[in-house]
């Protein structure tokens, strides 16, 4: 791995450390990118880039924190950094600054390396990853006659390496890649833009011939979609049976639970009281289930935290009943939950936070689908709802396609998430333009009712926690259906 | 010699990869470093938010080889230590752009002040007006009431040197400041330039902050209909941003992912009501915004890109110039993106309440990004208002879903504008359909 080449480096940090008397975390970040952006049939950009870099966390044996980074990774600038950071710490003492020493509870740690679980960005020429951008994009064209069709191919080949005073000392791979079309259409009334991605581990996601034909796929119901809506009125506002598609339940998710289970946030979450997470209470029907799990492969994959922890899986809710939290080693404790290496930073340069990696809803006794997720057509989930009994014909149901991304406040329990689409289930699946879907997370919860079809579990967005993004994932069941609550709406006229 | 100077002079060499040799290039560099401190749930420091420093080198580079292909690459702090590797990999995602933008030679590029000795005092050491800062927050939004109150301040100083083959050699010292300010996460509010905030500045920034959230601590009831909503400067740029600066983009409007078209700017079309400008300006002095120099070497200025609510520019880079047969624009480093103003209008913010019969307040809005800029349409979440009757602001939380167009609200003859203090943009008054909140 490249990170193995700064061992000299980490080591005088250590060094440093000990002679400053803190308690070190020493985190290098080595990535490579390439993405490359094609409008229309032709390649209209090709960038690479790459960048590496230390930052270091330090903590006095009174707790005060302090933190450091540069993008120059010599021995004598980690050592200078360690002193930085730790004449930063102690400048804060006379202001009753917060004190944590989780760190210095920790067990001795050991070396290790993981190895990379995707395809590494410099034996991907950018050639094939240009013809076959292009290729895809002409595909893309031909199902859009009229339409601005853009395509765009990143891929990142990132690797990590912490270190912390007790001999901890690992080394991880985070790749991510993705694939996505978008494409506008045009009317006499105005523009409307949607979009389709397949999401992955490296160019896989664009090389490979089932990806290929999965991007497709998408495709066809992307463009459906910017059609549909084009000129279609808009929705009357208010509370209905809703049925999302597993990217919009991804959504709801990461949106409406999974920040406020993250124990960073513990103080003020809607999950919590006196800031320790509620657990054992029943928040959610039994049949529901909440899960953060790191998945191989998966766009959001991280199996070790920012501070060198494994990352397990979490279920955050089981059976209905709170159960976990999301928790990193600086406030897993007062949140009244276990550590479970949940912390990510974007950057070397960032501090690290609680964050999920792949979030999915699992619904017991989902009922199952046999048509193509990617393909069916409204009115054919209409009819699948209604065969498995998890609609009535004389109930109003939307049905909320393509998830363009959300925002909540974990404190005020307020999320907040759009859709490209709606369809108008008790009116012949006729389209509506695309409205946010908002509420209270806890009242959408218990609005859960059932799952339909296997799950899916690569919509792929990204957080922006903090002010750090990093890649986000996860889904459910192929469609969820939830009941009509008055605390859970949709926006419209 | 410094890091620009030996990149630069590895470059006039004309190194070559397999036989194909640089024949051009432009960077951009900054080489730069920033000290932070923030307050998290009312107390300062901690693991998530300590006191902290970062140094950094880097930017783009754009290189011309022999063969005529381009590679579009950054230069990291490794660039000149490394520099035979980072070829090879600049060499390996070079294509054929049959767009590629031209590498101009030197221009008389304006003075813009973009350095404030008082910002590089701080990053050297001076530090104790941050911490001050958050005191100051912390104290002022308890004594209103506020039982959480986080906030953050920053300072960086940066040389930032752009160059190029053809000559072009700019290198300046550039500064920025930031400081925010949130209370019980009802509303927060921040400060952005390259200067140190002024004690007026602070003082309205905080109490502002302080204020307003204790307003927001109650609930009160909904407010439904066709309404006037009034949407401060912060939020209005959030419209601004979100739906000029997309539809603007030179990219966007040439591809046609844009609400506009190319056509469009070329005949002028009126998108706008004709009392309505919008420009950016780059020499502004110390704000964000303030450069000399666009990082393909375009000298900085002001460009018109509506004017009496025709179009008449995109943002344009030398590639889309070139594709737009249009001449290249300035383009803002920083805030404030745009300028805009109404000639019609010129109210102070009393004005914009004085004669609403039933409105709304706006103090945020949830689910920007997630809206389709080449719509216009929008649905949002504002989960903290406050009501509008017979043109008196109550106390009182109000949650509501707006629903709107925001190219209608620039048409529309009700929709007014007024100047905030200290604010460039204006905030302004729209009419859209406001639903309950859960």
């Amino acid at each position: 791995m490249r990170v193995a080449r700064y061992t000299e480096a980490l080591q005088a940090l250590l060094d440093a450390a000990r002679r400053e008397g803190v308690a070190a975390i020493g985190r290098i970040q080595d990535i490579q990118e390439r993405s490359l952006t094609v409008n229309n049939g032709v390649l209209e950009r090709v960038s690479a880039g790459q960048a590496a870099g230390l930052g270091v966390h330090v903590f006095t044996p009174e707790g005060l924190a302090g933190f450091a980074s540069t993008d120059r990774i010599t021995p004598a600038e980690a050592a200078r950094l360690v002193r930085e950071a730790a004449a930063l710490a102690r400048a804060a003492a006379p202001l009753d600054p917060e004190r944590n020493r989780a760190i210095f509870e920790l067990p001795p740690g050991d070396a290790r390396v993981l190895p990379n679980p995707g395809r590494a960005l410099a034996d991907t020429p950018a050639r094939a990853q240009s013809e076959a951008l292009l290729a895809v994009n002409r595909e893309a064209q031909a199902l859009a006659r009229g339409f601005s069709v853009r395509s765009g191919h990143f891929v990142a080949d990132e690797e990590w390496r912490v270190v912390r005073s007790d001999g901890t000392d690992v080394s991880f791979s985070l790749p991510h890649a993705f694939v996505r079309h978008d494409f506008t259409a045009r009317s006499r009334s105005g523009a409307a833009t949607t979009g389709c991605a397949v999401s992955g581990a490296d160019a896989s996601v664009l090389l490979d011939p089932a990806n290929q034909e999965r991007l497709l796929r998408r495709a066809r119901a992307a463009v459906g979609r910017a059609r549909a809506v084009l000129d279609a009125p808009r929705v009357r506002g208010g509370s209905y049976t809703l049925v999302l598609d597993y990217a919009l339940a991804k959504g709801l998710a990461h949106e409406a639970f999974g920040h406020a289970s993250e124990t960073d946030g513990a103080e003020t979450s809607i999950l919590a009281r006196d800031g320790t997470l509620r657990l054992g209470e029943q928040v959610a029907r039994p049949s529901v289930s909440i899960v953060d799990e790191p998945i191989l492969g998966d766009y959001a994959y991280q199996p070790i935290s920012a501070n060198g922890l494994p990352r397990e899986t979490v279920f955050i809710i089981r059976h209905g009943v709170l159960e976990c939290g999301l928790g990193d080693l600086f406030s897993a404790a007062k949140a009244g939950v276990p550590v479970t290496g949940a912390c990510r930073a974007e950057s070397y340069r960032s501090r690290p936070l609680p964050r999920m990696s792949n979030i999915r809803i699992e619904v017991e006794g989902a009922a199952p689908l046999q048509a193509d997720v990617d393909t069916i057509q409204p009115e054919e989930l209409r009819q699948a709802l209604l065969a498995s009994g998890l609609i009535a014909s004389s109930e109003q149901v939307l049905f909320l396609s393509g998830y363009k991304g959300g925002q909540v406040n974990p404190k005020l329990g307020d999320f907040v998430f759009n859709c490209a689409a709606i369809y108008d289930l008790s009116d012949g699946a006729s389209p509506r333009q695309p409205a946010v879907f908002s509420g209270k997370s806890l009242s959408a919860l218990w609005a859960i009712r059932a799952g339909l079809g296997a799950l899916h579990l690569d919509a792929m967005g990204h957080c922006g926690k903090g002010g750090q993004s990093v890649p986000s994932s996860g889904g459910s069941h192929a469609f969820l259906v939830l009941d009509a609550h008055p605390d859970v709406v949709i926006g419209g006229t | 010699m410094t890091f620009a100077d030996h990149l630069a002079a590895r470059l006039d060499r004309r190194p070559a990869v397999g036989g194909v040799e640089v024949v051009g290039w432009r960077f951009d560099l900054s080489d730069s470093r920033a000290i932070r401190a923030g307050l998290k749930d009312s107390r300062i420091g901690g693991p998530y938010d300590p006191p902290s420093v970062a140094a950094s080198i880097g930017g783009g580079i754009f290189v011309v080889w022999s063969d005529g292909l381009y590679t579009y690459g950054n230069v990291d702090a490794q660039a000149v230590e490394a520099f035979e590797a980072r070829l090879r990999a600049w060499r390996e995602s070079a294509f054929a752009d049959p767009y590629a933008p031209p590498l101009l030679p030197p221009a008389s590029y304006p003075a813009v002040e973009t350095f404030d000795p008082r910002v590089a005092a701080i990053v050297d050491g001076d530090t104790e007006l941050l911490f001050r800062l958050l005191q100051r927050a912390l104290e002022t939004c308890r004594a209103a009431g506020a039982r959480i109150v986080d906030a953050g301040v920053g300072a960086g100083v940066g040389t930032r040197c752009l160059c190029s083959s053809t000559g072009i050699w700019v290198s300046y010292q550039e500064t920025s400041f930031s400081y925010w300010a949130s209370a019980d996460d009802l509303y927060s509010r921040g400060y952005s330039k390259r200067r140190v905030i002024d004690e007026p500045e602070a003082e309205d920034l905080i109490q502002d902050v302080a204020m307003t959230s204790a307003a927001l601590r109650s609930e009160a009831p909904p407010l439904t209909g066709q309404l006037p909503v009034v949407l401060p400067p912060d939020e209005a740029e959030s419209f601004y941003s979100h739906y000029l600066g997309a539809n603007l983009a030179g990219s966007a409007v040439v591809n046609g992912h844009a609400a506009f078209t190319l056509d469009d700017f070329k005949n002028g079309k009126q998108v706008a009501r004709s009392d309505l400008d919008l420009w950016v300006d780059t020499l502004l002095p110390l704000e964000g915004a303030a450069t000399p120099a666009t990082s393909e070497g375009v000298p900085g200025g002001r460009t018109d890109l509506i004017t009496a609510g025709r179009l008449v520019t995109p943002l344009l880079d030398l590639k889309y110039a070139r594709r737009a047969g249009m001449a290249p624009t300035p383009l803002p480093r920083g805030g404030p993106a745009f300028l805009l103003r109404s000639r019609r209008d010129d109210l102070a913010p009393a004005d914009l309440l004085a004669d609403v019969e039933r409105g709304l307040y706006v103090y945020s809005l949830l689910g920007m990004h997630t809206q389709d800029a080449s719509s216009g349409s929008y649905s949002l979440v504002a989960p903290q208002a406050r009501a509008i009757l017979d043109g008196q602001l109550l106390d009182g939380k109000v949650k509501a879903v707006l629903a709107g167009n925001f190219f209608e609200h620039l048409r529309d003859e009700r929709t007014r504008f007024a100047r905030f203090p200290f604010e460039w943009n204006p905030g302004l008054r729209v009419h859209c359909t406001v639903s309950a909140g859960d």
